[in-house]
């Protein structure tokens, strides 16, 4: 069996180590954005941030009146399940963009390895 | 070598690798699988509001509490915010448990319940309260 470069591996994994922590730090940036939604008559509003997780929203004063609970319930999932939709491409769209050498320098090190 | 010596010391100790179930480790894929075509159950702690969201954390169904309209919009709203955070701690949790049964020291213990006594998980597509009754 082969004597492993435990010198090269060791830097290897440093770079990819330090690619994930870039990365990460990059996808925290784009989770940070928000992202609106409203019901067609305006009554219900929402805000979506964390890529799709974290949901706020916002009734009008007057929506109790509007609607009845079975429909206000419908109405709030279809305005929070379409900005949360809306959200969640816009994440993994922005997300498909970041690319980093160092994963595929690092890659084709270790296949180079395990082909060893 | 030395192990103080060895330039990988920093990357890995054999608290890295401990014992895997194999068998729980080749049904990991299938259990996540399941677990994403799960639905899940919060409220908020007045059970004025009831969300069920899917394994991507994602909105499935909002339903309000007769008692909702007793209260102010401001209440319900930070309540159905409430009840979708109580939700997606299911998810959060069953993948945990999941990878945690063939990787014990990856997936954490479950946390503490904090679902205000009215969370379950409904496995399958159709999502349900669990009870059976609206928020």
């Amino acid at each position: 069996m082969p004597e492993i470069d435990r010198k090269g591996l060791a830097e290897s994994l440093q770079q990819i180590n330090q690619a994930l922590a870039d990365l990460a730090a990059q996808t925290g940036r784009l989770a940070g954005a928000v992202v609106n939604g409203r019901s067609d008559d305006e009554r219900v509003q929402v805000r979506v941030t964390d890529g799709w997780r974290t949901v706020t929203v916002r009734l009008r004063e007057d929506t109790f009146r509007s609607y009845d609970l079975a429909t206000l319930g419908d109405v709030v999932t279809r305005t929070i399940r379409d900005t949360q939709q809306r959200a969640r491409a816009a994440f993994e769209r922005a997300a498909e963009q970041l690319e980093d050498p160092r994963f595929d320098h690092t890659e084709l090190g270790l296949r180079r390895l395990e082909s060893e | 070598m030395n192990p103080t010596e060895d330039p990988l010391a920093d990357f890995f100790t054999p608290e890295d690798f401990p014992p895997v179930d194999a068998d729980a480790e080749q049904e990991v894929p299938a259990q996540l699988e399941r677990l994403k075509s799960a639905s899940y159950t919060g409220r908020d702690p007045e059970h004025l509001v009831s969300a069920v969201v899917d394994g991507d954390g994602m909105v499935t169904r909002i339903r309000f509490a007769g008692t909702a309209v007793t209260r102010a919009p401001q209440v319900v709203e930070r309540a159905v915010a409430t009840a979708i955070q109580a939700a997606q701690r299911q998810v959060d949790a069953a993948a945990r448990a999941a990878v945690g049964k063939a990787f014990p020291h990856l997936g954490a213990a479950p946390e503490e319940d904090e679902s205000y006594g009215g969370i379950e998980m409904a496995v399958g597509p159709t999502a349900h309260t669990g009870d059976g009754t609206d928020a």
